[in-house]
């Protein structure tokens, strides 16, 4: 990865440059979050939210659980680079 | 209004200003329950538990109606019964949590003829399978089934529900479900086959498939009870029937244990009382086949 040009500076730009992600239930969360409280009712609530678009909401958010879980997997099976340029003072010995 | 209400509302939108927060809301409104394991929840044998994680990836609608029901306080009966009940109108008859741990519930109709036990539970077969020579003794461990039933009973089948006449395609079933060849699982099974295959799981491709079995299965029982009771009240088809049975089993005689594939000529006739006119008293030339099962 590094060998084709990208640098660990890049790839943290790379990152950050990222933007945030957009679902369904965020969307709905800012519509119809009722005044006073945190959240929505989900059923019989009196803002109306039709029961397929929040099963739509609770799939797509249960598929982002999934992608994030398994990316977070597929992460920790990555081999360690030493970084041996970079100190990190708090840990210093 | 009271301050620390306002602050409140501060707080909670101001949340829904950042990206991550808000998603972190809405997780904790739609999914709260993310971090739960499947597998921990069968270890525990948490019925409950195991249900939220079942459905929570194939009900939705289900999982978020229990989730506002944990939120509002209802019972392990309450949230059971709702479960049951919302899961039993998808199409996947469900009368308690603690059987959704091992994959899709379903229920064998099938029959095992040489079953003695069979018989106590259902004298009302006795006169049908008599026809095809099969005559349960008592203190028997095992009824004897003629070797050629099976063959017999699939090529009769196979005739009956090929007939325009919805009530001959319904004692076709009752046939085929005798000699567990309908080709559905359900009806073909008894509980001991259905216990050798592997479940169902509950991911997608799976529940549709069980929901269709299931349905399909549904529909062929209640054409299956619909055909015996026509049998036990039509004495004449019932006599036809025989007479097939008998034509049925000379031809396989006297294939002397040849492989091809026999050709019957079997008639059947028109079901005069209570017909709505569909009948065709016809007869037909059968190329049976082997695989008809």
């Amino acid at each position: 990865m590094f060998d084709a040009g990208l640098t660990l500076e890049s790839l943290r730009d790379c990152l950050a440059g990222l933007p945030p992600v957009e679902l369904k239930g965020m969307a709905l969360l800012r519509e119809r979050r009722p005044h006073g409280q945190f959240f929505p009712q989900l059923e019989g609530g009196q803002m109306g939210i039709p029961r397929e678009t929040i099963a739509e909401a609770v799939t797509e958010i249960v598929a982002y659980t999934e992608r994030c879980r398994r990316a977070a997997q597929q992460l920790t099976k990555l081999t360690p680079i030493p970084l041996t340029t970079f100190s990190i003072l708090e840990y210093g010995l | 209004m009271n301050d620390l209400f306002d602050t409140f509302g501060l707080l909670a939108a101001a949340m829904l200003d950042d990206p991550m927060l808000t998603l972190a809301n809405a997780v904790a409104w739609l999914d709260p329950l993310w971090e739960m394991n499947e597998g921990d929840m069968y270890d525990d044998g948490d019925g409950v538990g195991l249900a939220l994680c079942i459905t929570r990836s194939a009900f939705p609608d289900i999982y978020v109606g229990a989730v506002e029901r944990i939120r509002s306080g209802a019972s392990e009966k309450e949230l059971d019964s709702f479960i049951c009940g919302e899961i039993s109108k998808r199409g996947i008859p469900l009368d308690n949590l603690e059987f959704l741990g091992y994959g899709i519930p379903l229920t064998a109709c099938g029959i095992e003829l040489s079953d003695p036990d069979l018989y106590a539970a259902r004298p009302d077969l006795l006169p049908m399978v008599d026809l095809f020579g099969i005559r349960p003794e008592q203190e028997h461990y095992n009824v004897e089934v003629p070797d050629c039933a099976y063959t017999a009973g699939r090529i009769i089948a196979d005739s009956l529900v090929q007939q325009d006449d919805e009530r001959l395609k319904q004692v076709g079933w009752a046939l085929a479900w005798l000699f567990s060849c309908s080709g559905n699982t359900l009806v073909d099974f008894d509980d001991e086959s259905l216990a050798e295959i592997p479940p169902l799981s509950w991911d997608e491709n799976d529940l549709a498939f069980a929901i269709e079995l299931i349905e399909e299965a549904n529909g062929i029982i209640g054409d299956v009870n619909a055909g015996l009771t026509l049998l036990e009240e039509n004495p004449i088809l019932f006599a036809v029937l025989e007479a097939n049975i008998q034509r049925t089993y000379k031809t396989i005689a006297k294939q002397k244990g040849k492989q091809d594939e026999p050709r019957i000529r079997l008639e059947w006739p028109p079901l005069i009382t209570g017909s709505d006119g569909a009948a065709v008293p016809d007869s037909e030339l059968l190329l049976v086949r082997r695989d008809a099962a």
